[in-house]
């Protein structure tokens, strides 16, 4: 029982960290691109270079 | 815009209020009622409710934190998944198992193959539509979909490890067909992420990687009917087993059908996350293109 336990509280915490790193990755990305676009006055909006590129 | 924040903002209560609802549907029907096992699948209807609702309620008015909020809601479902599976179906009697407390990885291990599931057919139609459309939305597809498929599908391996460790006394076998084709699945996810990170971003990595993603997803069917075909070690189907009836008590399938949905919720929160994430980094580099071009300029 302790293993299962423990194995379950793994499960949580891995899936509590991947959601985590997940959403804090996209609010840090979201603030370095806000202000990197403010800096430069651009505002590109959904872009893909490597499509762009293709085009 | 106005509208839209409006709508940021008020997504929120739905969350919170959802949280309230699904723990009052859990705990309160326990207090008042008197205990009873053939009451226990009517429990769980009401949290599956609740959650569904909300899912509904964050996809339509969730705005552009729709994602992020069904990411929240579907891991606090999991959570209270994980936790009734722990502390209270468990003590349904079931002769099917060698290990009976070793059960309770049932409710974490197959709802971590239907969520890993999920994520192969999503980067099967992202690689499809890269493939035959060059669509952008179909490669953020094929991006969410396999950093999905190979976190989901670790979970299910190392749930079925442990599980296997305790039922059969050891935790995998070679020579079972379900085993070794879901990890097939899982190594592919790893070299599709991995490749991803370890090559520059350009349309013949992309070819390579889609490619990879459109054959790799054969393994999906094989690995669904491997068990009906070749029963080794893993058992087989015990929902939709296709003869009209299943080997699971009702309080155990009501409790599966609260971790599916709960799962299912977590699982399209994070492809919704990780389709917007590969959308701000593809903008973020197109800044630094545009950069460095003036600096050269």
């Amino acid at each position: 029982m302790t293993a299962l336990a423990l194995g379950y509280l793994g499960m949580l915490t891995a899936l509590g960290v991947w959601t985590w790193t997940v959403m804090s990755r996209a609010r840090d990305i979201e603030r370095r691109l806000a202000s990197t676009e403010a800096a430069l006055g651009l505002s590109d909006g959904n872009v893909d270079p490597v499509v762009d590129d293709e085009r | 815009m106005g509208e839209q924040a409006g709508k940021t903002r008020f997504a929120p209560v739905y969350v919170v209020v959802g949280l309230v609802l699904i723990m009052a549907a859990l705990w309160l029907p326990a207090l008042m009622v008197e205990s009873h096992d053939a009451q226990r699948s009517t429990y769980l209807f009401l949290p599956s409710l609740g959650v569904a609702v909300l899912t509904l309620g964050l996809l339509f008015k969730g705005g552009t934190h729709a994602g992020r909020l069904c990411l929240v809601l579907g891991y606090f479902g999991a959570t209270a998944v994980l936790a009734l599976a722990f502390l209270w179906v468990p003590s349904v009697p079931n002769d099917a198992f060698e290990s009976p407390e070793a059960q309770r990885l049932f409710y974490w291990h197959v709802p971590s193959a239907w969520m890993a599931m999920i994520a192969f057919g999503v980067l099967f139609v992202g690689s499809a539509l890269w493939f035959m459309k060059r669509s952008a939305l179909g490669w953020r597809l094929h991006v969410a979909g396999s950093e999905a498929g190979l976190a989901t599908g670790l979970m299910a391996v190392w749930s079925g490890c442990l599980w296997g460790a305790a039922e059969w006394g050891v935790p995998w076998d070679w020579t079972d067909v379900r085993l070794n084709s879901f990890a097939l699945l899982t190594l592919l996810a790893m070299v599709l992420v991995l490749g991803r990170r370890a090559q520059p971003d350009g349309v013949e990595s992309r070819d390579t990687f889609a490619t990879a993603g459109l054959f790799g997803f054969v393994l999906v069917p094989f690995t669904y009917i491997a068990t009906r075909i070749w029963q080794i070690r893993h058992p087989g189907p015990v929902i939709a087993s296709g003869d009209g009836g299943g080997s699971l008590a009702p309080e155990m399938g009501a409790l599966l059908g609260f971790a599916a949905l709960s799962f299912t919720v977590l699982i399209v929160g994070h492809l919704m996350e990780s389709v917007h994430l590969t959308s701000l980094e593809q903008r973020l580099d197109r800044l630094q293109g545009k950069l460095d071009a003036e600096v050269t300029d």
